[in-house]
């Protein structure tokens, strides 16, 4: 069910977006590489950078531009404190949803 | 129907929910707080929230891509433009027969100046209310320098053309005239959706950033560090423009739901 699990990555996108800068400080194209690599899916442009303009403008990340070399200029996001503090109250509230849908689909299977 | 819901209304048609839905989706509020004891400030947000919440689920994005960040689409501007240039000839038309009396007399310096003058106050309007919209933002001030050379042609006109007397009109044209135009403007169909999708990658980039800043009213530092972030993008992984990102002012549209609004100074003083 691929297009089920887009629909849960965009969803979810803000929260992996922060896990995944929690890592490292990534560009944009870095973090789809990365999102991918994690056998998240792919994410495609159209769908990042409205999620990143969104934390920035909430205070969860800041970026900066760093020089291209020899070609376009690349803006780094970085995780602020105040994203790293959402970052670990949006963690503990997925553990709880996720345990509470396993008890649900798993119900449903059984 | 209270404060919030009114404001609902008018936001929702804003972000160009139609009446049925509106009308839908208000009963769901008042029925959730009905049931939940919650205001609806605390259940939904402000009624801007609770529209563009609902306009994200409920429109289709092309929809809502073809809207400006007032909420009008093409159509509804040039409507308006062309009421506004209809009720304008009505109201001459009273003047000049209060004025001059039931036929005006026509020369050749009052008819080349006047059509310069007339020319040049539709292409005024125009550069002021389409070109932004349309997402070229960069071209209202060359349209206004064209303005003000017919405007300067038109004076010259009355100035130096022969004034001998070709014939004369009857006034009751102009009104006449005036409300062919607004019938117009009334009855007009529906539009046909505009351009094919630009070419290649500088070109989509282009449209991303015009329609950004001439429609979505995104500041100009801010739409450069938009479109040089997707160029990043496109070019680190070697991608296509549509492909990625989908159509120009799809993205736009997207982008912009998070972005402030700031419109030109001279539409904050309007």
């Amino acid at each position: 069910m691929a297009d089920a699990s887009m629909g849960w990555l965009r969803g979810t996108l803000e929260l992996v977006l922060a896990a995944v800068l929690a890592e490292g400080d990534r560009h944009g194209y870095a973090l789809t590489q990365r999102i991918a690599e994690l056998g998240l899916g792919a994410v495609r442009g159209g769908a990042l950078y409205p999620v990143l303009g969104r934390m920035e403008a909430a205070g969860m990340v800041e970026a900066e531009w760093e020089a291209g070399q020899g070609g376009p200029g690349r803006k780094v996001y970085r995780l602020t404190a105040a994203g790293r503090e959402r970052l670990d109250a949006e963690t503990e509230r997925w553990h709880h949803f996720s345990v509470a849908m396993d008890r649900l689909v798993g119900k449903a299977a059984g | 129907m209270n404060e919030w819901d009114e404001r609902a209304r008018l936001e929702l048609a804003r972000n160009g929910v139609g009446a049925e839905v509106a009308d839908a989706v208000l009963a769901e509020v008042e029925q959730h707080c009905a049931d939940s004891g919650e205001s609806r400030q605390e259940a939904f947000g402000t009624p801007a929230e609770f529209a563009g919440t609902v306009a994200a689920e409920r429109v289709p994005i092309g929809e809502r891509a073809a809207r400006d960040r007032r909420g009008f689409t093409a159509r509804q501007r040039r409507s308006a433009m062309i009421g506004f240039f209809g009720f304008q000839l009505l109201l001459i038309g009273v003047v000049v027969w209060a004025e001059v009396g039931a036929t005006v007399p026509l020369t050749m310096a009052g008819v080349v100046g006047t059509a310069l003058c007339v020319a040049a106050a539709v292409g005024a309007v125009f550069a002021a209310f389409e070109l932004r919209p349309a997402g070229r933002p960069r071209s209202v001030g060359k349209a206004f320098v064209v303005v003000g050379a017919g405007v300067v042609l038109g004076a010259m006109s009355y100035e130096w053309l022969p004034r001998t007397q070709l014939f004369r009109m009857p006034v009751l044209v102009i009104p006449a005239l005036g409300v062919v135009v607004l019938l117009w403007a009334v009855r007009r169909g529906p539009e046909r959706t505009p351009t094919k999708a630009p070419a290649g990658t500088e070109e989509w980039l282009s449209r991303l950033g015009g329609l950004l800043e001439g429609r979505h009213d995104v500041s100009r530092a801010r739409v450069v560090e938009l479109v040089e972030e997707a160029r990043h993008h496109l070019v680190a992984g070697g991608l296509s423009p549509e492909d990625e990102f989908g159509p120009a002012d799809h993205y736009a549209a997207e982008l912009a739901g998070h972005e402030p609004a700031r419109p030109p100074r001279w539409r904050r003083l309007l």
